[in-house]
């Protein structure tokens, strides 16, 4: 796929783009909108008001995050981003205008300073919320950093415009600059929702809905952090951080308030400084961050935000200047949104995904408030009580650096434990965008658990670290070598192939030893890097014994495969012609002979070379099932759409099937012709046309969806028009780009809609006639067709609920099917309200009364439907379904209409067995009585 | 000579098959074999080798253990239906009363349905969760 050089792929650039600005704008607003909030208050207060200021962000904030949680379940949002824009465009306009004629100055610096914490909280995170619905999971993995570069660059942009400008137009009016770039922001969501509104909703909703799901039914997050430690250092950790941060921006603010006490020249300083923090965290980020953690690993990255403010704060204790300030705010800031925070994501790693989403917003949100709010308290303790002064509260930071110290040895030691636990029980995330082997604790993890005496621990590790692409010579390779586990023994042999170490004589050795894979890999190792390897694997396919010779095909593949010069050595196909000759094998005992045509299959499937499939067409008709399997398996490898007549046959067949559906699927969109043709032909096995439309489901192609939308309508074999309905469901739910079309999906609902009302006027009808419990043959007869034609009617609606899926949401409508047929009353109500309100008006038609009678109705309301019982039975008796016919005509044995009786006797020669059975009882006399 | 859809009457009404759906008790009607048994014709007897299982078409069939009567199988009951799923001996004996007429499910073909008819055995095993489920509650509740 095309992609530029930001990661933007093709199609997404317009989007991308917009967000971008979007965070800019939010962000150089911010930049703006903080040096005057900080230069006025401190003119109007002072730095000593500055810790009440904290309390009450601190309070604000967290009432304003529980009414604005409220808020999200009532509103979209859209409408939540756009009120709040405007809301602060509004807000920023009375702050102006206030400011500059002066109404209510006492209190305004403060309402300006509270608004503006929760102005930056609330935006900001709005918008990483819009930008998780505006873009799947993938696209948001490649382009949040490209997002991420917005925000920073709105933070430098806006900081220097605030230098160059406050001077020109005063203070005061800088807020105006905010105004003009939230009203762009404004216009930009909108324009992002109008052009793709639909997906952003559905993926809130949904996400709401699994949210709520989520909440209800695992246990509460502060529960979790207090359960585990490592979350509790965690959050202990971002907290004293947060914490040491207010302390900070104190000592800076009432240092830099004191030495520059002209408003414009301190909002100049603040926007300068705030500009160049913003640029030294993103130089950070660019190139140091991801060395540091490399070099030094979480744990001890997480030293340099504390020990960079510890140094600063020691200088501030002997010289209190404004230049001493400077250096803490740095160290602050070009630490703290680099180094500081790749350490804390990478720091909870480990806790299984589950978990880190839950509590990640607790630890975000309420742990910087109540440290916000702790810091306040702190600051009036040591202002108001203790006066020390400023050196009082570099004293108290490095008082509180060294219990950050304590905190980050803890956590360090349970990051390891936890990191060990989440190998044991599998739950790292190898999709994860976080994950790096090379960090240096992560390694050591990895590089301990690989000498583990677990060997299904070793291998689990094994397999993490060949996938995330460790260099093979920094694994234990001599270690794994001489572990008593085959399996590792082989894995190490196979990583050995690529390692700069020599392995040979090890090779040598346990190719005497050993047996299976690991004498495959040991051989293969030494085709790889001996000459006389090659020798070896010569003679044993010439005159080795049969295990030999099948651990030499073997070794075989998989050089043609992986060692491209391995190819001029022998000659694959006189090679594979003389394994298959067949005066050798019939010379074999028959198991013998299947072996070594069933490993040739496999090796021919590893090898992947075209001019050997002419053998894989001979084993595609092999008697021997192993053989069959694994010939298959190849065939599905090779991709050639050649082979796909020969796997459609094999759909026949018990033993092959599940390989013969695999190996079809492997084919992708180009078998869909071939599928089709078969499908389509009446005459083909039940078994075929089933496991055909079964393998529809697994190719993810618009071709695939197109042939079956046509065949379903027509399909009059209930277990492939099952079969049909549930691979496109799957296809809807795996590939959300492909179009079901909503007319062909109606039309076939219709059609599914009118088989139920036929079945449904039936099975009143017998219902009607079989009343009491009475034993005699009828009653039997009747009794039995009320079944199935309940079943039917059971089956019917799920496969509405199903084409349902297709028209709108397949989870919504699963949950709606789990409604209506739940015996739960307010369930069934709350579903049939669900769909009342979703359903276009036709369809809603159509489908609400079905749903409406089932629930039980009274016999009145039964006998008003009743249609004639002998008119039904002819019409199932003589319809396509084979069990509903064989039913029905047992009913009319037992009836004795000598009418109907004759109507139905040419079913006697029915192809379904059953059903001619039944159909030849009509000659014979009734063996029950008439109730 | 009963036809299919007789058989599935009978079958339908053993509580192991009562999950299965009726077209899938063709399948396993395809497996029935009509057995008479004399007045006194011992079915199975405590300690046999469990095989198959009966279900009584017309007559009825003693079912005891250590010389006591547990339970006089009639039409359309079942005898011996667990010797389908384990590969326990038999603990009880079964002797016709009477003429009787049954089917009998062989076991071998019994399994043998099963690998082919995923279906049928998911229904037979909403039964049997069914019943655990049944067990549970009774032992949960105080």
């Amino acid at each position: 796929m095309r992609k530029n050089w930001f990661g933007i792929h093709a199609g997404e650039g317009p989007r991308a783009w917009r967000m971008f600005f979007v965070i800019f704008l939010l962000i150089a607003s911010l930049a703006i909108i903080k040096p005057v909030r900080n230069s006025l208050f401190l003119n109007e207060y002072g730095a000593q008001q500055l810790p009440y200021a904290f309390l009450l962000v601190a309070l604000a904030s967290t009432i304003v995050a529980v009414f604005y949680t409220r808020l999200t379940k009532r509103f979209t949002l859209l409408n939540l981003i756009r009120a709040t824009l405007a809301i602060s465009v509004l807000s920023v306009i009375g702050f102006w205008a206030l400011l500059v004629t002066g109404t209510g100055e006492t209190w305004l610096t403060y309402a300006l300073y509270i608004w503006v914490a929760i102005f930056g909280l609330i935006t900001t995170t709005q918008f990483w919320l819009l930008a998780n619905y505006v873009f799947f999971p993938r696209q948001a993995k490649r382009l949040f950093s490209f997002l991420g570069a917005g925000a920073i660059s709105g933070g430098i942009i806006g900081g220097y415009l605030t230098r160059l400008l406050v001077e020109q137009v005063g203070t005061k009016h800088m807020l105006l600059i905010c105004v003009l770039f939230l009203l762009i922001a404004i216009y930009l969501v909108t324009e992002i929702w109008r052009r793709s509104e639909r997906e952003i909703e559905e993926r809130f909703k949904a996400r709401n809905r699994q949210e709520r799901k989520e909440l209800r039914q695992t246990i509460s997050p502060w529960k979790r952090i207090q359960q585990s430690k490592h979350l509790t250092l965690t959050a202990s950790l971002i907290g004293v951080g947060v914490i040491v941060a207010n302390l900070v921006d104190f000592q800076f603010s009432a240092i830099s308030s004191e030495a520059i006490r002209d408003e414009d020249e301190l909002t100049a300083f603040f926007g300068f400084w705030l500009s160049n923090l913003s640029l030294l965290s993103l130089a950070v980020q660019l190139f140091g961050t991801s060395r540091i953690i490399k070099r030094f690993g979480v744990g001890a990255s997480l030293y340099l935000l504390p020990t960079g403010i510890m140094i600063g704060s020691i200088v501030l204790i002997t010289a209190p200047v404004l230049w001493a300030a400077i250096l803490v705010k740095v160290s602050d800031g070009s630490f703290k949104q680099s180094v500081n925070k790749a350490g804390l994501e990478l720091l909870i790693l480990p806790i299984p995904a589950s978990i880190k989403n839950q509590v990640k917003a607790i630890i975000d949100v309420f742990v910087d408030h109540l440290a916000t709010g702790i810091s306040g308290l702190l600051l009036i303790l040591m202002t108001q009580f203790f006066p020390f002064g400023s050196r009082g509260i570099s004293l108290l930071i490095v008082g509180i650096i060294l219990i950050w110290y304590q905190l980050i040895r803890s956590v360090k030691k349970e990051y390891v434990r936890s990191f060990r636990l989440a190998i044991e029980k599998r739950t790292i995330d190898l999709d994860s965008d976080s994950i790096d082997v090379n960090d240096a604790a992560v390694h050591e993890s990895l590089m301990k658990s690989l000498l583990d005496k677990s060997p299904r621990k070793v291998l689990y590790v094994l397999d993490l670290v060949t996938d995330a692409g460790i260099n093979v010579d920094d694994l234990p390779l001599s270690d794994l070598l001489a572990n008593s586990s085959q399996a590792i023994r082989a894995t190490a042999m196979r990583l050995a192939v690529d390692s700069s170490e020599d392995y040979s004589a090890k090779a040598r050795l346990l190719l005497e030893q050993s047996t299976g894979e690991l004498r495959i890999a040991c051989l293969v190792y030494l085709v790889s890097r001996d000459t006389d390897g090659i020798e070896l694997l010569k003679e044993w396919v010439r005159e080795g014994d049969t295990e030999q010779r099948i651990d030499a095909i073997h070794a075989t593949g998989v050089l043609l495969r992986d060692t491209p010069g391995f190819r001029m050595q022998i000659e694959p196909v006189s090679y594979f012609s003389g394994l298959l000759d067949s005066s050798r094998l019939k010379g074999m005992p028959d198991s013998d002979a299947a072996a070594i045509r069933k490993a040739t299959a496999q090796a021919i499937g590893d090898a992947g070379l075209p001019s050997l499939h002419t053998y894989l067409h001979t084993l595609l008709h092999d008697q021997d099932t192993d053989v069959l399997i694994e010939a298959v398996r190849a065939a599905g490898c090779s991709k050639v759409v050649d082979f796909a007549p020969a796997l459609i046959n094999h759909l026949d067949t018990k033993l092959v099937r599940r390989a013969a559906r695999d190996a079809l699927e492997q084919m992708g969109a180009q078998v869909v012709p071939y599928l089709a043709e078969r499908i389509e032909n009446r005459h083909e096995s039940s078994n075929v046309r089933h496991g055909i439309a079964r393998v529809f489901g697994y190719i993810g192609s618009q071709a695939a969806v197109d042939t079956l939308m046509r065949l379903v309508k027509t399909e009059r074999e209930l277990a492939v028009r099952d079969r049909m309905i549930r691979s496109l469901n799957r296809l809807k739910q795996h590939y959300p780009r492909l179009q079901f079309g909503h007319a062909a999906v109606e039309a076939t609902l219709y059609k599914q809609l009118d088989d139920y009302h036929t079945i449904y006027k039936a099975l009143n009808a017998t219902r009607a006639q079989h009343l009491g419990s009475n034993r005699s043959s009828l009653n039997q007869a009747r009794a039995l067709l009320a079944r199935a034609l309940e079943e039917r009617l059971d089956a019917d609606l799920e496969r509405i609920f199903r084409l349902l899926g297709l028209r709108y949401s397949g989870r919504q409508m699963l949950d709606a099917y789990q409604g209506v047929t739940s015996l739960r009353t307010e369930l069934r109500d709350s579903a049939l309200e669900f769909l009342d309100n979703l359903l276009d008006n036709r369809l809603k038609k159509a489908l609400m009364p079905i749903l409406e009678e089932m629930t039980p109705a009274d016999d009145g309301e039964r006998r008003r439907q009743e249609i004639v019982e002998r008119d039904y039975l002819y019409q199932l008796a003589s319809g396509g379904d084979t069990w509903l016919a064989a039913c029905a005509l047992f009913v009319v044995v037992q009836l004795g209409d000598a009418e109907l009786a004759r109507a139905c006797s040419s079913l006697a020669s029915h192809p379904d067995p059953v059903v001619a059975e039944t159909a030849q009882l009509l000659n014979q006399p009734p063996n029950g009585e008439e109730n | 000579m009963l036809s299919t859809v007789e058989r599935v009457i009978f079958l339908q009404g053993i509580d192991i098959f009562s999950k299965v759906s009726s077209e899938d008790l063709v399948h396993i009607a395809a497996i029935t074999e009509l057995h008479e048994a004399e007045t006194g014709h011992q079915l199975y007897r405590e300690g046999d080798l469990a095989d198959c299982m009966y279900v009584v078409i017309d007559g009825a069939i003693r079912v005891e253990r250590g010389g006591e009567e547990v339970m006089v199988a009639k039409n359309g009951d079942a005898v011996g239906a667990w010797a389908l799923f384990d590969d326990e001996r038999r603990v009880v004996s079964a002797t016709a009363m009477e003429e009787s007429e049954l089917l009998r499910i062989d076991k071998e073909d019994f399994i043998d349905l099963l690998s082919d008819h995923v279906q049928i055995t998911q229904g037979i095993m909403k039964t049997i969760v069914k019943r655990l489920r049944s067990l549970m509650d009774a032992i949960q509740r105080p």
